[in-house]
């Protein structure tokens, strides 16, 4: 009998199995990138080197670390050091790019790292090793590079060979040698090969650190101390980020993805929810007909929750099959984004299937209980009673009372999480309480609204104010569906509010910061000063050291004291522009950004001792003023040009301020010195271009999941109205007895949906703005330690509005027009 | 595409740079043969020649082996090691055997792109010390080229990170080249506690020691030109000092900066090997049997047997009088075989040995000082003190390997 309904409840069963594919698909995806880049940094090794838990690294660039400095500290015994070098490029296949990210390319030392005990170990301990007879046939072949499988396969795409081959940089480029993979999650986006052939290829690069493969012990940190004690002055030794200082980096982004997928799991359950309903619905006569031959309730209802289950189980099959592979295809893009926001390496993650499954199935079969709670509660009365029961007036005015208790409760608690708490996971909770707390004042208020908007509509537009009469009585059976809408509405004008301003106070600095005519970037030994002279170019150099400061490494920068970088300073807080201008190029005040500001917790007055950039004495320096730094990792202090030692401190970066053909001469007088400036001296406007591309590219992430909780909160609402148009259909049948054409009585519908939304969509607004500003004042400011202003923009809200409404008039069409090509003779059997 | 993992990788970044070493000392693997090639550069020694294009220069009868120039290193050679050996007492009559060697293999790599990371060399090192109850050990690798490791010339200087063996002689008018010489010189290298029985050792053993040259070089084989195998294909240039007199400190250090360190004086006998080749490279290398003895009457004998799949064992030796008389030992005047197989490390090996020249008189046993002097590099072997009895006692070392 089941299997005979499927015939009339296609329709029903198709957005049911949707709904429960998206949501089961969407979780996860996000479980295995979670689980992928989580993965990564529980790995022990770096570059495939294990236990490296420092590096030594160049103070500046200026004085760079070099094959003698290596060679020097090995000679002196330190024989736990192993050089690297790493750099980006990108990679052809023939003429085809085939990587849209730039790839790491990482040689080691590995004949110093063989004979380490620590790697030894760790090669005893691996069995494998010893099983793999390609070994032998390797051993012989030294043109060799390691990626991880994830990313060949991505490389090789189009030429799937193990031949294939790569060339660096441009199709024309040195070729790498052939790829073997290597399982190894910590890998991400490298490369991996010896340091001989990476210098092969890149002759000209230089080593970049130099790991520290020490043994667990007492002695470890004696022989530490010793290395840093016999450091040459150029060259200093950091700890590498250990796996769970990089958790904690990321763990906002965790939280972040997690909080979408959930939000998109809720979603989902609405439509279930929704989908079950309409599904009922539609049995609902073979079901009465079940009842009347003496099935039981509870064998019906034990029907219905086995194929659910049934359903859950093959959705979500098929649902984590897609989820991994969407995972795959994001999987550059979230390593990118994080690899940019947070300065780590992010790997490929293994994830097994089984787990995997056991955790979603379980995720939807909790989510889908909670789903059929409702609709079962209604079959059941649907069961019991043969007739209607009128509303109760006093249960809508209890439900009225609720709902009000519930909104304040949810509010005074959001208020009170903002306020006082610091963690991220809290703060998530505020925004989930924000949200639920505009769900419970929408269910309040929606029928007062639509009265009032009832009241407004003048007589003589009898239609409009019927049709509206019926909205008011749609509110009150579609709450669900159109709760669902709000928590999608509200979450897009966010994040929508969100990005953009974050998007235009990016522009706004990048365009006042950015202030010189072309940009350079320039790492070589050359003196370029007196060329740019020549050609009447003003060339300002920015100088950089990296100093300890309360045990973080922190940046000391140069900005030059001309006017033009001083009308580009962007401050966050400072007392008075002019004062605090002055007091920074007399040497006697410092500029420090929000990053360094929020994380040390320093104060526009604040005094600091840090060591002088020249002479790296310690001096006390006042902070004059607080400036905008946005998407930087580190924490960085501003010094006039004039306090670095051109000597001791270099940078890499110039602004040149001069006209197109001054730097034109200037780049063929480069060329005459062989200095290739092709892809390191930017015009400004191409340079923002370029920021501002970047900046799209890492937000495409957050527009799709918004269009898609859109797209589900849609559906949700499409579930509603099949169910409700039922309900409806004598009012309608009546209007169309009255003479009123099926064309405007479909419009009439579609209007009474569409003013749900709108009514929706309003009371969205605020808490969508209300959304963002705690996004960038607590969760940005808590995350990354920076923030910018709130920019509420007209255009983007009208945007937001015009997207919401199109995506949900194009899936309430779907079952209006169903309805409309019914004959007029099933409508007529209603008024019987 | 074969999936492999990081100990993969390493196993063949191990075997490309050492394949050379592993025909001679073990048959570590087959079916596959070492990819060497001429690298165009200049033979510093002048004869001989690399004629194919993938092996190294290859060794000649008659070449004139000479001083001090044959001390520094033949690049142009696929293998060259300097090897020394010592049996050391302390004060309190305790024994110790000592082993140092600096090996060097050219790697080439058939690319034509050279770096400034490798001049197609690789270096190798082992240090060992056992006394009866502990075993210190460790071993290192380097590049050519990058500067922590290589030969220098003038003084003469043999190095990898901070084990050095540097000569000390003192310049005179006399003797310009004293500084090239190979001694007197100065041996000093730190290497960790990796076995002991005792309930308590030191876990970092330092070793400063003088060596003091004593008797002169022999060339071994054929004024240096060594065979290897009865059909004359395997051979190298072979000479050895085997009258070195060594004294010097032991300093016991602790993992822990807290704990003290202590020292004691040592001193004793050392024999030094140096030898160079590209014709020990060959799979059908099964690994040899190698003893240096120190003999009471100051005689000093060496014999090795090499084991070569498909031919009989190559038995040879080279016996040095105390009054300075060299004769090449052959099968025909020399007798040597294992008399008892012990098993170590997992492993059957021929610990004890007979030895027998008629002609001099010389019939002896050859027995391990003890067992468990197994060193475990990444290409493991013997190497260990042995006691000498029967017509003639002394002391003095074997090396076993390939098993």
């Amino acid at each position: 009998m089941l299997l005979q309904s499927y015939r009339h409840t296609k329709f029903s069963l198709v957005m049911l199995f949707s709904a429960l594919l998206i949501a089961t698909s969407g979780l996860s995806a996000v479980l295995v990138i979670n689980h992928s880049a989580k993965q990564s940094y529980a790995q022990e090794t770096t570059y495939l080197l294990p236990n490296v838990s420092h590096q030594i690294v160049a103070k500046n660039q200026h004085q760079t670390l070099s094959k003698d400095d290596y060679a020097r500290l090995k000679k002196l015994g330190f024989d736990e050091l192993v050089a690297y070098a790493t750099s980006k490029h990108r990679l052809y296949q023939g003429d085809r790019l085939v990587n849209q990210g730039r790839i790491s390319l990482t040689g080691i030392d590995l004949v110093s790292a063989i004979a380490l005990p620590t790697f030894q170990q760790q090669m005893r301990n691996n069995k494998n090793a010893q099983q793999d007879n390609t070994l032998l046939a390797l051993a012989f072949s030294p043109n060799v590079a390691f990626g991880h499988p994830s990313l060949i396969s991505n490389l090789t795409q189009a030429d799937s060979s193990p031949d294939a081959k790569f060339s660096l940089d441009s199709p024309a480029g040195k070729l790498l040698p052939t790829l073997q993979d290597i399982d190894e999650a910590s890998l991400g986006n490298d490369i991996v090969l010896d340091i001989t052939s990476y210098f092969r290829l890149l002759p000209n690069s230089e080593i970049s650190g130099l790991l520290w493969l020490g043994q667990s012990g007492n002695n470890n940190e004696a022989r530490l101390q010793s290395l840093a004690a016999q450091l040459p002055a150029h060259l200093r030794l950091i700890a590498m980020a250990s796996g769970d200082q990089q958790g904690e980096l990321t763990k906002s982004f965790h939280l972040n993805l997690l909080a979408m997928a959930l939000l998109m799991f809720v979603v989902c359950l609405f439509i279930v929810l929704n989908a079950v309903n309409l599904l009922l619905n539609a049995r609902m006569p073979w079901l009465k007909i079940s009842r009347q031959l003496g099935i039981s309730r509870s064998a019906i209802f034990f029907i219905q929750g086995a194929e659910l289950l049934l359903f859950n189980l093959l959705a979500c099959a098929v649902g984590i099959v897609l989820g991994m592979y969407l995972a795959n295809l994001v999987s550059p893009t979230v390593q990118a984004t994080l690899e940019n926001l947070y300065n780590v390496e992010v790997g490929f993650g293994q994830v097994s299937f089984l787990s995997l499954f056991m955790q979603v199935c379980s995720i939807s079969l909790v989510g889908s209980v909670l789903a059929l709670m409702l609709p079962f509660r209604q079959i059941n009365l649907a069961l019991n009673h043969t007739k209607t029961l009128a509303p109760n007036n006093n249960q809508h005015r209890r439900w009225q009372i609720l709902l009000l208790c519930i909104a304040s409760s949810l509010a005074l608690f959001t208020l009170l999480i903002l306020n006082l708490a610091t963690q991220l996971w809290l703060l998530l909770m505020a925004v989930a309480c924000l949200i639920l707390c505009g769900c419970a004042l929408l269910l309040l208020s929606y029928s007062s609204v639509l009265a009032l908007i009832c009241r407004l509509i003048p007589a003589r537009l009898l239609l409009l104010k019927v049709s509206v009469k019926q909205s008011i009585a749609l509110s009150s059976k579609s709450k669900i569906a159109c709760c669902a809408f709000f928590i999608a509405a509200t979450s897009n004008i966010g994040m929508n509010l969100m990005v953009d301003s974050f998007r235009g106070a990016t522009l706004n600095w990048l365009d006042t910061r950015l202030a010189a005519d072309y940009y350079l970037y320039y790492q070589g030994e050359q003196d370029l000063t007196d060329i740019a002279k020549q050609q009447g170019i003003v060339l300002s150099k920015r100088f950089e050291n990296y100093i300890d400061y309360q045990g973080l490494t922190i940046q000391q920068y140069s900005y030059p004291n001309t006017e033009t970088f001083k009308n580009a300073m962007v401050y966050y807080q400072v007392q008075d522009k002019e004062q605090a201008w002055q007091a920074f190029t007399a040497s006697q005040g410092i500029f420090v950004n929000q990053q360094f500001a929020f994380h040390f917790n320093a104060a526009l007055g604040d005094s600091i001792t840090l060591p002088d950039p020249s002479t790296e004495i310690m001096t006390a320096y006042n902070i004059v003023g607080i400036v905008y730094d946005f998407g930087s990792p580190s924490k960085q202090v501003l010094l006039p040009i004039q306090a670095f030692d051109p000597a001791r401190s270099a940078s890499s970066v110039y602004a040149l301020e001069g006209s197109e053909e001054q730097v034109q001469a200037f780049k063929k007088q480069l060329a005459i010195l062989d200095i290739d400036m092709s892809n390191s001296l930017f015009k400004t406007a191409d340079l923002l271009a370029m920021s501002m591309q970047t900046f799209d590219r890492t937000f495409l992430i957050t527009d799709g999941l918004n269009v898609v909780t859109l797209l589900v909160a849609a559906l949700s609402l499409a579930c509603a109205i099949i169910v409700l148009s039922k309900d409806m259909k004598p009012q309608n049948m009546l209007l169309r007895s009255l003479g009123v054409s099926r064309l405007t009585s479909q419009l009439l519908a579609l209007f009474q949906y569409l003013l749900l939304c709108i009514v929706a969509l309003v009371f969205a607004t605020p808490f969508g703005i209300l959304l963002s500003w705690i996004l960038i004042n607590d969760i940005n400011y808590h995350a990354f330690q920076w923030t910018y202003p709130l920019q509420i923009n007209l255009f983007t809200l009208l945007q937001n509005y015009a997207v919401s409404l199109s995506v949900v008039l194009l899936i309430i069409f779907i079952p209006t027009f169903r309805a409309s090509r019914k004959p007029l003779i099933e409508d007529i059997r209603w008024l019987n | 595409m074969a999936k492999l993992n990081k100990a993969t990788y390493l196993v063949i970044v191990l075997l490309l740079a050492l394949s050379s070493f592993l025909a001679i000392k073990a048959n570590f693997f087959d079916g596959s043969e070492a990819q060497v090639q001429n690298t165009g550069r200049v033979n510093r020694l002048g004869s001989g020649s690399s004629n194919q294009a993938t092996v190294g220069q290859q060794v000649l009868v008659n070449y004139p082996i000479s001083f001090p120039a044959d001390h520094g290193e033949h690049p142009a050679f696929d293998i060259e090691w300097w090897y020394l050996t010592a049996n050391l007492e302390d004060e309190q009559g305790n024994i110790y055997g000592l082993q140092w060697t600096l090996f060097r293999f050219r790697t080439p790599t058939q690319l034509a792109d050279k770096t400034s990371w490798s001049n197609d060399q690789l270096y190798m090192a082992h240090a060992s010390v056992n006394s009866l109850d502990s075993h210190w050990f460790s071993e290192k690798f380097a590049r050519g080229e990058v500067g922590n490791a290589g030969v220098e010339l003038n003084p003469l200087h043999l190095y990898i990170d901070d084990w050095n063996w540097l000569n000390t002689a003192v310049p005179s008018k006399s003797d310009a080249s004293a500084r090239e010489q190979l001694l007197p010189a100065n041996l000093v290298f730190q290497i960790p506690l990796i076995n002991t029985t005792k309930a308590q050792e030191h876990s970092l053993l330092q070793v400063s020691v003088a060596l003091q040259q004593q008797g002169p070089f022999v060339l071994q084989g054929d004024k240096g030109y060594s065979i290897k195998s009865a059909d004359g294909a395997y051979a190298s240039y072979y000479y050895s000092n085997p009258s070195i007199d060594i004294e010097g400190q032991f300093t016991f250090g602790q993992d822990k900066p807290d704990q003290a360190s202590s020292s004691i004086a040592v001193k004793g006998q050392a024999w030094f090997d140096h030898e160079w080749t590209s014709q020990l490279v060959d799979r059908q290398t099964l690994g040899w049997d190698w003893l240096s003895l120190h003999l009471d009457d100051g005689s000093k004998l060496m014999a090795f047997r090499m084991r070569i799949e498909g031919q009989a064992d190559y038995i040879t030796g080279t016996l040095v009088q105390a009054n300075g008389t060299q004769t090449l030992l052959t099968e025909e005047n020399l007798s040597l075989e294992p008399s008892a197989w012990i098993e170590v490390n997992q492993r059957k090996l021929p610990l004890n040995w007979q030895l027998n020249i008629p002609q001099f008189d010389i019939n002896i046993a050859v027995k391990t000082l003890k067992n468990e002097q197994w060193n475990p590099a990444l290409i493991a072997y013997y190497e260990g003190m042995v006691d000498v009895s029967g017509s003639h006692s002394g002391k003095g070392f074997l090396e076993l390997t390939g098993y």
